[in-house]
């Protein structure tokens, strides 16, 4: 199970679009950085973003959010500790 | 692998501290990983991450000193800082025994941030139970 | 037993410094590690592309130094097919020997690995 880490913006480059075909069926995703504005823009990518959702495997970083004056319409927003405890839980990282 | 159990992570560092946040989220990894009782065997700078090491940085007095914080928390913690030499020296990130090597003016590399080969991120990479990349 | 790495390369060449250094790295990590695989997604895929002129824009050619990889001994070489497709390379257009692999390939190769580094 591979957690995959992706702190570009969506809107400006093709870091998530990437990582989603290259996502395998238990893996996770956890946007950071300018990434976190996949979970507030409209973005074509949202169904596959809403699955992941669905399946409890879309994480946000809250300090990225909230550091941009942003809230998450869907995903499941966690501190640092929380990233950390997602680090252990996963068995590699992918940084995108 | 249980959550109680003390986990070794090794830290990859690849951005700029003034260019871009990954290597401020790597810092603020490796404060939360140490807060939560793991360890931290050491962090790799590659790539733009060099420049976290130099004693030149100085940003103005309400922004945030990146490399001295990188310096206070491993002296705290007691992990290395391991720059890679290649990438530095083609930055200009340099130490006294480079400088005179190469027959530089000065040198600039932060204590106790120190030159090594990629060897060491291979030594890093054998001694974790978990490599993060930033 | 020894860890998998994988070292995903994604960038094109000579634009930014990724694809050289990963290369370093790769050469370097090969000296410590017999289980190194090597991946080359999306933009990747330039780096094998034959006949850069890098030194023309004042970057290092770096192509040389990817057939060392063979003499280091990693073998394994895996370059997404999709992504050769899109951009219109063929296989017999790239520098050196790889395996190609589809999408679905690449990520269960990549599932196996102990630590992956991305560049």
């Amino acid at each position: 199970m591979i957690l995959h880490t992706i702190k570009s913006s969506p809107l400006s480059t093709f870091s998530l679009q990437d990582c989603l075909k290259h996502l395998s069926e238990h893996d996770c995703v956890l946007l950071m950085n300018d990434a976190v504005i996949a979970v507030s823009a409209s973005l074509e990518l949202q169904p596959t973003l809403l699955q992941l959702h669905e399946s409890k495997r879309l994480f946000i970083l809250q300090d990225d959010l909230q550091a941009r004056g942003l809230h998450a319409d869907f995903g499941q927003i966690i501190d640092y500790a929380g990233f950390v405890d997602l680090t252990i839980k996963c068995q590699s990282q992918l940084a995108w | 692998m249980s959550d109680h159990q003390v986990v070794k992570f090794s830290i990859l560092v690849t951005g700029s501290p003034a260019s871009h946040q990954s290597a401020s989220t790597a810092y603020q990894f490796c404060c939360a990983l140490l807060e939560a009782g793991h360890q931290v065997s050491g962090v790799f700078f590659y790539l733009d991450g060099v420049l976290n090491a130099s004693n030149l940085v100085s940003p103005a007095t309400d922004e945030v000193n990146l490399p001295e914080l990188w310096s206070t928390l491993a002296l705290q913690h007691q992990f290395p800082l391991e720059v890679c030499v290649a990438a530095s020296l083609r930055r200009g990130i340099v130490n006294e025994q480079e400088a005179e090597h190469l027959a530089l003016s000065s040198y600039n590399l932060k204590s106790p941030f120190v030159l090594s080969g990629l060897g060491q991120l291979a030594e890093l990479s054998a001694n974790c139970d978990r490599l993060m990349q930033f | 037993m020894e860890k998998k790495v994988g070292i995903v390369n994604r960038h094109l060449p000579h634009g930014q410094s990724h694809a050289r250094e990963a290369l370093d790295l790769s050469l370097a990590l090969s000296a410590f590690n017999e289980s190194l695989s090597l991946f080359f997604i999306g933009d990747g895929v330039y780096q094998l592309l034959a006949k850069h002129q890098a030194d023309i824009i004042l970057q290092k050619d770096f192509q040389p130094m990817l057939q060392m990889l063979e003499l280091y001994g990693v073998e394994q070489i895996y370059v997404c097919e999709e992504s050769l497709a899109l951009r219109h390379i063929s296989v017999d257009q790239l520098v050196i020997k790889t395996t190609l692999l589809s999408t679905e390939k690449i990520n269960s190769y990549l599932a196996q690995q102990d630590q992956l580094l991305s560049f």
